[in-house]
């Protein structure tokens, strides 16, 4: 078979600079769709999808969720977690987050 | 208002690990995703119609706004003004359509409202009554009354389906501070009581009969 060496150098460099990468394809719940809020004391369960590309020997995924103090940028807690694989397509899920309850009190109780 | 108000920010970020074939062999890599942040919601009452509510009066039509809210008829929405250093002391938010709670009792059984339904203007927007603060009468001391003067917070619930993965126990609040306070009860010296209807039986279904021949 007679392969153009213009062709195969192509097959090559693709092979070659094809990035490893893992990319989220869809969250829920989802406050970007109507209805998808979460307000505080809620408690959520994530269920995350995301697939690999270019990733041929995987071993683990992971998903991690990162709750920050929305005015300081401080981190207040991680919560990480595996998930399972079907066809390339990874679910990942977070579950029992619960988003700070705002409470009130007098100003001078 | 003072309390924990602490505000969140949520982020999720997937990662996986593989191997990579090298000539010395295979090697564990690491692949991240980019993060997703998660919107947490912090609704806010925004304003409420009335800045100033005398003591021992009655308003009928009070308008509150949140921003960010999801009012809905139908469904559970109340508010509740709280006073800012005390808030064991309370002004009672009624249904629009209900008569000062003070004198409800004073009705007929079959129109004493019991249920408290404020009026849905729109998504962001609700209407209640608010009752007198009366406190108790005077014989001894008004004191426990005019404690009542000063600044209210005010707290708004409402609500609101949960989108799928999440357990939502009760309703959503929203605070404010600031707005609203009651101010000394209005004067008028010109009061006269000029009739005094005496009913002695209230529950009779004679009407001619609550009221004693005089």
């Amino acid at each position: 078979m007679f392969v153009r060496p213009v062709m195969l150098a192509g097959a090559m460099l693709c092979a070659f600079v094809q990035a490893q990468t893992f990319r989220i394809t869809s969250t829920t719940p989802n406050g970007e769709v109507p209805g998808g809020a979460i307000y505080p004391g809620d408690s959520v369960q994530f269920v995350v999808t995301a697939v690999r590309e270019g990733i041929t020997m995987p071993i683990t995924a992971r998903i991690v969720l990162r709750e920050f103090n929305a005015d300081s940028g401080a981190l207040i807690r991680e919560l990480s977690n595996t998930g399972s694989e079907s066809n390339g397509v990874y679910r990942l899920q977070v579950s029992g987050y619960r988003v700070p309850s705002q409470t009130c009190h007098g100003s001078g109780s | 208002m003072r309390g924990t108000e602490l505000k969140v920010r949520v982020e999720l970020q997937a990662s996986i690990e593989y191997f990579v074939q090298t000539n010395t062999g295979l090697v564990r890599q690491t692949a991240t995703s980019a993060i997703v942040r998660v919107a947490v919601q912090y609704p806010t009452v925004t304003s409420i119609s009335v800045s100033e509510v005398p003591l021992q009066s009655y308003t009928p039509l009070v308008r509150v706004t949140v921003r960010g809210a999801k009012f809905s008829a139908g469904k559970n929405n109340f508010v509740s003004l709280l006073k800012t250093n005390d808030h064991t002391k309370t002004i009672f938010a009624a249904s629009p359509s209900n008569p000062d709670p003070y004198e409800n009792w004073l009705l007929p059984p079959a129109q004493q409202q019991y249920t408290i339904t404020p009026r849905v203007i729109n998504e962001e927007t609700i209407e209640v009554a608010l009752s007198s603060l009366i406190g108790v009468a005077a014989f001894n001391s008004e004191a426990s009354t005019l404690a009542h003067i000063g600044d209210y917070d005010i707290v708004a619930h409402w609500e609101q389906d949960a989108p799928t993965g999440v357990s939502r126990f009760g309703a959503i609040p929203a605070y404010a501070t600031g707005l609203v306070k009651v101010t000394p009860a209005r004067t008028d010296d010109f009061t006269k009581i000029t009739k005094l209807d005496v009913v002695m039986d209230l529950l009779n279904p004679d009407p001619a009969k609550r009221t004693p021949a005089v």
